[in-house]
């Protein structure tokens, strides 16, 4: 009878009730959307990585090695040498290691040169692995062969594979079997295209929401051997002497040959001389100044031997971090003090939990201003709820006598009020997870393809129903104001 | 005190008990300055009382103290014997809701729910523990007892479904009638049901108030200052007689 009477006056109250209503619902959508945001961000946020039990690089802070290895946001500028990456990974402790090349990019996306390892122990999540949506791990056999028996090779091949992220792909709308150039630098507008180094795309990752997504992942000599000389015809190679020696004068003056390379890119494909030029000129920009003439004259001496559009093998002579399982987590602690205490370079080891847990307390504020937005917006809301209801209990005089006079105790008063009130409230709540459900249902595919993020529809964690519990308690409590009101007035009625 | 007697004594005693005995009765909301001063009065089963007085001298609160919505300072409020003043606040209520009916000058009904219901909530406060009241419901269903009602108030049948609020005055103080009357009260108390009532309706509202509450052998307490009304009745009193409160002239000998 109780839900009846609750049912008509509320009914009868339509527009105050339904603006209530409505005020709870946009609190309530944004309470949740917001507790579900920054659950699915942090949540995110430690899915980037898992079952890595040291990440590698050379001295540096662990947040910075944490941003350049995981997230490729930034860069380490100094390199782990090759020796030092084979030294470690012989540690009798280490099951398996991926090793990443960082700092280059195609067309805004990061390229990583690694290994198949890569695909073999990269987790995320719950210690995912990484799967194939097309395609499969890199087919060069010899790329991996080369670096994993650290083997003086010089295996010539005329292209290199590629594997690329779910964003990547899906953004650049590329699919296996495509061909693509690898331009060297970071960031979008970079500053040449390698028109010498095809790719071909052997394998396009299944979706992750992690950074793997936008990643372009080559072999790790592939990386090296952007870097290095790409072997032209014998009638070229002289110009690209000349263009080397040309590039070292135009050092002084860096405008001009920003300008030229500018123009260089229009006319690509008519001025190859000019192209030489501008490659001999990025790798200087991007590797120090030892390792660049170094590479140069090893690529210079090397060229002679070789004949059109292959490329050499390269043995990687640096990575830029490395990633490391271990056979026991027990050694974890153990391997970590070694490789910091490395005498002959000096290295990083960082555990991938603990530098994201101090990263995230350093994202983190935001998550409480959003907290305490969210409540505001709550607050307020419920003392709307209250307002309607005092107001309504004014007018409702009248008819708390009429039901005295029937006999109804003042409990059944105020059990109306109550029911009332969180009926509007527990209407809120399952309209406003409703919208909130659909909302995301129908906006993950936009904000996949703008902002790369994925957000899971399924928002009835716990935290949630926390949330909706606490929107319930707080209407009862903030009811019991006019439902109290109405109780007094019930036995106090002249 | 009644509170402790146990139910087959009250039985017994309610055949012989007046509808309604009122002792010593004083109430002021005001310390010092009592509204209601009553000694003795009395009404018995099924006597109809006409009650007159100016507005102010007391009426409603004397109504509120006979149906045990105040509870007063001193005396005692006897319905068929029992005393509702000493009854737990809820036992009130329900009490109230079984053996007392009351009619008020206006705002008798819920206004948005329909008058079904109106009178069903009536019958759901009065059964809601007392299943020996319930006795009609093996004669007849809950509908057809408050179809009869309203044949017997002269209300068409299709008004049932209608919100009490867009019913006219004169309907709504029948239904309001009806829900005082559906739980077979023993006492119905009425207070100036006529004053939003113009004279032709009066007359046939006050036709329909008498015969229906004759029929269901009810006591009625009829207040209103409408002196033109007392020939509906047998027993007239003033108020102001049998209210001995300073505030109005005292005058302790009833009427009849």
């Amino acid at each position: 009878m109780i839900f009846s009477v609750a049912k008509q006056s509320l009914l009868h109250r339509k527009v105050s009730v339904l603006l209530t209503f409505l005020a709870l619902l946009v609190s309530v959508s944004l309470l949740v959307s917001i507790e579900h945001i920054r659950k699915e961000a942090k949540s995110s946020f430690y899915r980037t990585v898992s079952g890595v039990d040291l990440i590698v690089g050379a001295r540096t802070g662990q947040i910075n090695l944490l941003l350049s290895s995981v997230f490729r946001v930034g860069a380490n500028a100094n390199s782990v040498s090759w020796e030092s990456y084979q030294r470690i990974v012989s540690n009798p402790q280490v099951e398996w290691s991926i090793p990443l090349s960082l700092g280059d990019s195609h067309k805004g996306f990061a390229v990583i040169g690694t290994t198949n390892a890569y695909f073999e122990h990269y987790r995320y999540g719950d210690k995912r692995q990484l799967s194939f949506e097309a395609g499969g791990r890199f087919t060069n056999a010899m790329v991996n062969k080369a670096v994993n028996n650290n083997q003086k090779s010089a295996s010539i091949i005329n292209h290199f594979d590629v594997v690329l992220g779910a964003d990547a792909a899906k953004q650049l709308n590329y699919k296996v079997g495509d061909q693509i150039i690898i331009s060297h630098g970071v960031g979008k507008v970079s500053f040449s295209h390698h028109a010498d180094h095809p790719f071909t795309v052997v394998g396009i990752l299944g979706f992750t929401g992690t950074p793997v997504d936008q990643g372009v992942h080559v072999g790790l000599n592939a990386i090296e051997s952007i870097h290095t000389q790409p072997q032209r015809s014998l009638s070229k190679r002289n110009v690209s002497q000349i263009s080397l020696k040309k590039s070292t004068q135009a050092e002084n003056n860096h405008d001009e040959q920003e300008q030229e390379q500018e123009q260089e890119q229009e006319q690509e494909q008519e001025q190859e001389q000019e192209q030489e030029q501008e490659q001999e000129q990025e790798q200087e920009h991007n590797h120090s100044i030892d390792s660049d003439k170094q590479s140069g004259l090893a690529d210079l001496s090397s060229q002679v031997s070789h004949d059109l559009l292959e490329y050499e093998i390269m043995q990687p002579t640096q990575v830029s971090a490395f990633m490391l399982g271990l056979k026991s987590r027990i050694a974890v602690l153990q391997v970590q003090r070694q490789v910091n205490q490395d005498k002959l370079e000096p290295l990083s080891a960082i555990i991938p939990g603990v530098a994201l847990g101090e990263l995230w307390r350093l994202v983190g504020a935001i998550e409480n201003v959003l907290r305490i937005i969210s409540a505001a917006v709550l607050i307020a809301t419920l003392l709307g709820l209250s307002t309607m209801l005092l107001a309504s209990l004014r007018e409702r005089k009248a008819e708390i006598n009429v039901l005295r006079i029937m006999g109804a105790k003042p409990s059944f008063v105020f059990w109306l009020l109550q029911l009332e009130a969180l009926s509007i409230a527990l209407a809120a709540c399952i309209v406003g997870v409703v919208t909130v459900v659909s909302l995301i249902f129908l906006s993950n595919d936009w904000l996949l393809a703008e902002y790369g993020l994925s957000l899971s529809p399924n928002i009835l964690s716990i935290h949630t129903l926390l949330v909706l519990v606490t929107v319930l308690a707080a209407t009862f409590l903030i009811a019991l104001i006019p439902s109290i009101g109405a109780y007094r007035n019930a036995r106090t009625l002249t | 005190m009644s509170d402790l007697l146990g139910e087959a004594d009250k039985d017994a005693s309610t055949a012989l008990a007046p509808a309604v005995l009122v002792e010593s009765l004083t109430f002021s909301y005001v310390r010092g300055k009592p509204i209601i001063d009553i000694k003795k009065w009395h009404l018995n089963k099924s006597e109809h009382v006409f009650l007159y007085g100016p507005s102010g001298c007391g009426k409603s609160t004397l109504l509120n103290l006979l149906s045990g919505i105040l509870a007063p300072q001193q005396g005692t409020v006897n319905i068929l014997n029992t005393d509702i003043t000493a009854l737990k606040p809820s036992k009130r209520d329900r009490f109230r809701a079984q053996h007392i009916g009351v009619v008020f000058q206006q705002f008798n009904l819920i206004p948005y729910l329909s008058v079904l219901d109106n009178i069903r909530l009536a019958m759901h406060f009065a059964n809601n523990s007392a299943e020996q009241e319930s006795t009609y419901t093996k004669k007849e269903t809950k509908q057809e007892r408050i179809v009869s009602m309203l044949q017997a108030l002269q209300l068409p049948i299709d008004c049932m479904q209608q919100k009490a609020g867009e019913l006219s005055v004169g309907q709504q103080q029948r239904v309001a009638i009806a829900r005082a009357l559906i739980n077979k009260p023993d006492v119905l108390i009425v207070d100036e049901p006529t004053s939003a009532l113009d004279a032709s309706a009066k007359g046939a509202f006050m036709n329909v108030l008498i015969e229906t509450a004759t029929s269901s052998n009810a006591a009625l307490i009829f207040v209103s200052h409408d002196q033109s009304l007392a020939s509906h009745f047998n027993r007239v009193e003033s108020l102001t007689d049998i209210n001995g409160s300073p505030a109005f002239v005292n005058q302790l000998d009833s009427k009849e």
